[in-house]
């Protein structure tokens, strides 16, 4: 007579899904997300909530943070997912790039999970997880896509041929366009960061009240501190003539400085568009949630016939889905990591 | 010291740094890998850096650290350590410079996360292998973890003069003659 436990061990195996818990840990949020196959099944980003049911505060940066948070975040997404511990067929993690004290915590934190576990361990590339951000839900880019990443640390345009195979064909070369706009609002009064605020004021404003100008960078690369510059020069200049200059043209100054922006990234990406003929256009990154980029984006796409791509606003931000989404893939391809494994402060794509 | 510059003579003023640091080095025979940093928002801060990475032998794109805090380089030119070993052939011949750090502490609300992201580790002297490795740190507002920065450092602050104007002053603090 058959065993039944064996029975139903066997029944899952034949089942043949595929469940991978991910953590990601490289700056200042912690995450955990469980996929199974290719479904996202939870994806917990620690919030004064989760600590709330742990009686605790969360800390806002760095590896304590991530120390005193991973724990409860990987309860919180195995319970959301209703998966146990021994379900799981793998872990995987954000290696890099970040800061080195905070991707440590991840790290060391799969890499025991997994030996505890005796599963495999995933590597994950945190930029190359932004972009198969867009793979979490539908409508889904095809191969070959372009794909701006914009967020408070990176501004990118990569050449998406496969899950795993990118190019970045430009980059910033200093300062990241989100850190443009948080820090813009800062030398408006606002408090920081504050991006955000910026595209609020931004809608009721007139684009074209002010002219930044904007170093214009070789090739598909991007230059964002010197607008910055020019920014606090025309403020402080103005000011000085009005000191009620602020907020008398708030609106204008923020919609003035957004579009600036948004015209320069555009001017690129138009530029990859033209040089590699493709028109699958995605964006990804903290930044994809400003109203004018989307607007503009899906303007152009419409004018041009380019099918533009944005996802969800919580998987544009840092999340543990889109490290499960890597995850996938690469557990698809038998593409593990030893357990000798370090985190990568930089890693390229 | 203090200068004024535009954005044309960059590459005069980092170098001028950088000569400055090697003089205070010569003098005390101690090492001054930590620079830091002053200046409002807009200042050129990071564009200052940005050449003097360059010059320090940095061939990857400098980008600014406020996101992500630190940034690492690998010094490629070794011209940096054959300068440190003739300068100090007494006390630093077994020391070996191979990182530089870019900080931005601006984010920083509390010192307490700067303990939190491990700032000894980058700030002071790591053993491997038997030798000891240092770290040039360029610390943007280092002024946020005051306490923290080490008696010996090089201390920059920049002022806007006018739109296209610059003066920076480059001190020492905290050298003694060993």
């Amino acid at each position: 007579m058959p065993d039944v436990s064996n029975t139903l061990k066997l029944t899952t195996h034949n089942s043949q899904l595929t469940t991978i818990l991910a953590i990601e840990s490289s700056c200042d949020d912690t995450s955990a997300s469980v996929i199974q196959d290719s479904k996202i099944l939870s994806n917990i980003v620690a919030s004064q909530e989760i600590h709330a049911k742990y009686g605790g505060i969360v800390p806002e940066l760095a590896s304590r943070a991530h120390q005193q948070n991973v724990v409860a975040v990987v309860d919180v997404a195995l319970r959301e997912a209703n998966i146990q511990k021994n379900q799981l067929n793998a872990i995987a993690f954000t290696r890099g790039p970040g800061l080195l004290g905070s991707l440590l915590v991840g790290v060391s934190f799969a890499k025991a999970m997994a030996l505890g576990l005796n599963i495999p361990l995933i590597e994950v590339n945190h930029m190359q997880a932004h972009i198969l951000a867009h793979f979490i839900d539908d409508p889904k880019p095809k191969f070959p896509f372009l794909c701006l990443t914009v967020s408070g640390g990176h501004t990118q345009i990569v050449l998406v041929e496969d899950f795993l195979v990118m190019h970045v064909l430009g980059e910033t070369q200093d300062d990241a366009v989100g850190e443009a706009f948080d820090k813009a609002a800062k030398m408006l009064g606002l408090p920081y960061p504050g991006g955000a605020l910026i595209d609020k004021y931004a809608k009721t404003g007139n684009p074209n009240a002010f002219l930044f100008p904007l170093v214009d960078m070789p090739e598909l690369n991007f230059s964002f501190s010197g607008i910055k510059t020019s920014f606090l020069n025309f403020i402080n200049k103005e000011t000085m003539k009005n000191a009620n200059f602020i907020e008398q043209n708030i609106n204008d100054i923020c919609a003035s400085f957004q579009f600036t922006l948004i015209k320069n990234l555009l001017y690129k990406l138009k530029k990859a568009i033209q040089q590699t003929g493709i028109k699958e256009i995605a964006i990804a990154g903290g930044v994809s949630a400003n109203s004018g980029l989307r607007e503009t984006l899906i303007l152009l796409g419409e004018k041009h016939s380019w099918n533009i791509y944005i996802p969800q606003f919580q998987y544009c931000t840092d999340n543990a889905a889109m490290i499960a989404m890597v995850a996938h893939y690469k557990f698809l391809q038998n593409d593990f990591s030893s357990q000798n494994i370090s985190p990568m402060a930089r890693w390229e794509i | 010291m203090t200068i004024h510059y535009t954005l044309s003579q960059l590459p005069e003023i980092a170098q001028k740094i950088i000569q400055f640091q090697q003089q205070i080095q010569k003098e005390n025979s101690i090492l001054a890998n930590i620079w830091t940093f002053e200046g409002q928002m807009g200042a050129g801060k990071t564009t200052l850096i940005k050449e003097i990475c360059k010059q320090l032998g940095v061939t990857a794109n400098v980008q600014s650290p406020t996101y992500s805090i630190v940034n690492q380089y690998d010094i490629t030119n070794n011209q940096q350590n054959i300068n440190q070993k003739d300068n100090q052939k007494d006390i630093q011949k077994d020391n070996q410079i191979n990182k530089i750090f870019h900080f931005d502490f601006y984010r920083l609300k509390d010192i307490s996360e700067a303990y939190d992201i491990g700032y000894e580790d980058y700030f002071y002297p790591q053993k491997a292998n038997g030798n000891t490795y240092f770290s040039i740190c360029l610390v943007e507002w280092a002024s946020r973890v005051q306490e923290l920065i080490p008696e010996n450092s090089l201390n920059i602050t920049i002022n806007i003069i006018s739109e296209d104007k610059r003066e920076i002053t480059v001190s020492e603090s905290g050298f003694k003659r060993l």
